[in-house]
């Protein structure tokens, strides 16, 4: 037993210097040392003793926290626990220390899918039509910050604008620009309304964006006037019409 | 005997469930004030000590760029069962659940933004999950680790934080020491983890890093990337690795002609040139960041480093030490299986949900949250920290401000501006650009949560981090 005495010590160090807190409980048997028989404990720490020696105990239940048992022989062991909702070590009927394993009773902890934890979303301000001069794209006095569209520019024709835009000549290219397009934007959206005339000289390469809900002309009758490329789409929507000229 | 250190193991919140996959929808404007919809699963918020939450912060690009600015916020409204907490900077807003439940979120958002410029903005609105840790009691230490912090009067102790006052370094049971290394006394200005502070829930990902490269200036760009940027053409295009291929699991590349203005980079796994296909791994864990890397990537987001002591916290919780753990709250330690869905948004190991504990050292870094399954979740499943921080110290590694800094570094917050040379400025962080060695967790088998003394030079395949912020 001076083996065990010196456990005992070490263990009651130990918790009292780690386990310190109001909330903790700490209780002595019914044999020599520190020992428990039986204890129902809720919502509190538990320590137990044991019915023999050293630190032990014989059975406790408990309900939503902490366990620890002692065992039926001496030292530091567990016997037998009933607990719900809680994390349980379960010693063995040996001596000293032990913990032969634990155990989660909740199932559903931590749970993961797919993808990240981060996004991110890009609000591009759009360019307006204004028609204030005229009806050349390239016009910086037609648009409403009198600033020419550049290719990551989504542009708005609205109705209501004193001239529409006339793209008479060269490509028109949206989403992208591989050709070199003099004339280039993100996207289109012809608005209820509004108009868009491209003429016989001119080649439209879509790869981004064309929503018409109000008119387009196209007056160009060569096979590749208007060509949709890769994720390239036009949605013509109820109120929409484009009209193909030759 | 066998061990003098041991655990108690707790299971609080059984009903709690962690979060991913924000997104962010229908953005639209009208003048100064946006509005959006914003969804993130498995969040979940219990008597507000155990919550989730998202980090939203915005950028413009005054007449269209190529600058991006931060934009201070005001929340304007949001949906019903939520709420908004605003930092006195204002320099974004945290959203959560302001009522108990778990699930998926999803509400609507309006902010109003403060000081645009221009004649036109364009505008960048980021999101970051993000995990609350409440203020309270926490043991530091684990009685083992290398170079642990010790309860003063036993090196084989932790230490128990109460307050958030200062600590001495001294021989009582209430004073700090180190298992090695110079003690220093803690001063109350820096972070002990006491305070209830926010953590990202995962590390920086690479499309996270991609979207803040992108928002650079070129001299910025120079500066956060491993690979030699400065001419017209690039010939080690997977920039973070320096090389013509992507090295342990990092993907991130330009193109070989890249002109002389911003450079756009860009996710691309299986190197066909093609950007940020579904396979191209933008939801992996960046590696190869420096220690300045982290730094400028946290002062630009509006967050901070946290501190060796704030990490320990939001791994451990209120639970008693076990040595050399995790962050998962075990010594549980696995080598990774082989590589499963590569690249996309279910990549996984091979024997992710079945082994726990797994470890990326020195291996190719993952999809963040891969090993978390989405039923029969545990800590040492899912990698998860007591609160549900995922991979702490963990694919690849987590950056810290370590305890050569407790009397210089402070709460202090980035404020989303950098240097023309893309460096952090935030007055109280470490100088990382001259510094050069950086504290970091790793998941070494003998080095646990509580090591204090692994550093990495430069930007290495093991660096990677995330941040904090305890202004809200």
């Amino acid at each position: 037993m001076k083996h065990i005495g010196l456990t005992i010590l070490v263990f009651f160090v130990f918790f009292n210097k780690v386990l310190g807190q109001p909330s903790y409980i700490y209780e002595g048997g019914l044999g020599g040392s520190y020992d428990i028989d039986t204890s129902i404990i809720i919502d509190k720490y538990l320590f137990q003793g044991g019915i023999l020696s050293g630190y032990t105990s014989e059975t406790s239940t408990i309900t939503n926290e902490f366990l620890f048992t002692g065992g039926n022989a001496d030292g530091y062991d567990i016997l037998k626990s009933e607990s719900e909702s809680s994390f349980v070590f379960n010693g063995g009927n040996g001596d000293g220390y032990t913990r032969s394993g634990k155990s989660h009773s909740g199932a559903t902890f931590f749970v993961g899918g797919n993808s990240d934890g981060y996004d991110q979303y890009t609000k591009c301000q759009e360019f307006i039509w204004t028609g204030t001069v005229g009806t050349g794209w390239g016009v910086a006095e037609n648009w409403n910050y009198t600033i020419v569209p550049t290719i990551s520019r989504p542009v708005i024709i609205p109705a209501g604008a004193p001239f529409y835009p006339n793209v008479n000549a060269g490509i028109l290219s949206i989403g992208d620009n591989p050709n070199n397009g003099e004339f280039v934007c993100k996207s289109i959206w012809v608005q209820n309304g509004g108009e868009l005339y491209t003429r016989i000289n001119n080649f439209i390469e879509n790869y981004g964006m064309i929503q018409i809900d109000g008119y387009m002309q196209v007056k160009n009758s060569a096979p590749n006037a208007f060509v949709n490329y890769g994720a390239g789409m036009i949605l013509v929507t109820e109120s929409g019409v484009v009209e193909i000229k030759p | 005997m066998k061990k003098f250190l041991f655990s108690l193991v707790l299971g609080l919140f059984t009903t709690i469930i962690f979060a991913n996959n924000v997104q962010i929808t229908n953005l639209t404007r009208s003048g100064n004030t946006i509005s959006f919809d914003i969804s993130w699963e498995n969040s979940w918020y219990l008597d507000q000590t155990y919550h989730d939450a998202v980090w939203i912060f915005v950028k413009q690009a005054p007449n269209g760029g190529p600058a991006w600015q931060h934009v201070d916020l005001v929340p304007f409204a949001v949906g019903s069962g939520f709420q908004t907490l605003t930092p006195s900077d204002q320099k974004g807003i945290f959203l959560r659940r302001n009522t108990n439940g778990n699930g998926t979120s999803s509400t609507s958002l309006t902010l109003s933004c403060q000081g645009l410029i221009g004649a036109f903005q364009d505008l960048k609105v980021m999101a970051i999950e993000m995990v609350y840790i409440p203020e309270g009691d926490f043991y530091a230490g684990d009685g083992a680790s290398s170079g642990r912090i010790a309860a003063g009067d036993d090196v084989s102790m932790p230490i128990e934080i109460t307050s958030d006052g200062p600590l001495t370094c001294g021989t009582s049971a209430t004073d700090i020491q180190y298992a090695s290394g110079v003690c220093e006394d803690i001063p109350a200005s820096f972070p002990v983890g006491y305070d209830a502070f926010y953590m990202m829930k995962y590390s920086i990902t690479q499309q996270q890093y991609v979207d803040f490269l992108n928002c650079l200036s070129r001299d910025q760009q120079e500066n956060r990337v491993l690979a030699d940027i400065t001419g017209s053409t690039v010939t080690n295009y997977y920039v973070m690795s320096d090389g013509t291929v992507p090295d342990k699991g990092n993907v991130i590349r330009c193109d070989v002609n890249v002109g002389t203005g911003p450079i756009t980079f860009y996710c691309d796994r299986n190197n066909n040139g093609i950007a940020n296909e579904a396979d191209d791994g933008m939801n992996r864990a960046c590696n190869y960041l420096s220690g300045a890397d982290w730094v400028a990537y946290l002062d630009w987001s509006g967050l901070r480093p946290m501190s060796f002591l704030e990490a320990e916290k939001a791994s451990r919780g209120p639970l008693l030490p076990v040595q050399n753990e995790f962050s998962w709250g075990s010594t549980l330690w696995n080598d990774n299986g082989t590589l499963e869905n590569a690249g996309t948004d279910s990549e996984k190991w091979s024997n992710s949900y079945i082994d726990g504990g797994i470890s990326t050292y020195d291996d190719d870094v993952i999809r963040v949250g891969a090993n978390a399954p989405s039923s029969g979740a545990s800590r040492e499943l899912s990698n998860a920290t007591f609160y549900g921080v995922i991979d702490l110290g963990n694919n690849p590694g987590d950056f810290y401000i370590h305890n050569a800094y407790v009397s210089t570094f402070s709460a202090e917050d980035g404020d989303g501006i950098l240097t023309g040379n893309g460096a952090a400025n935030v007055n109280s962080w470490p100088d990382y650009e001259t510094i050069n060695s950086t504290r970091i967790k790793i998941p070494v088998q003998t080095f646990g949560i509580s090591t204090l003394s692994i550093a990495l030079t430069g930007a290495s395949n093991g660096g990677g981090g995330r941040g904090v912020r305890s202004n809200f």
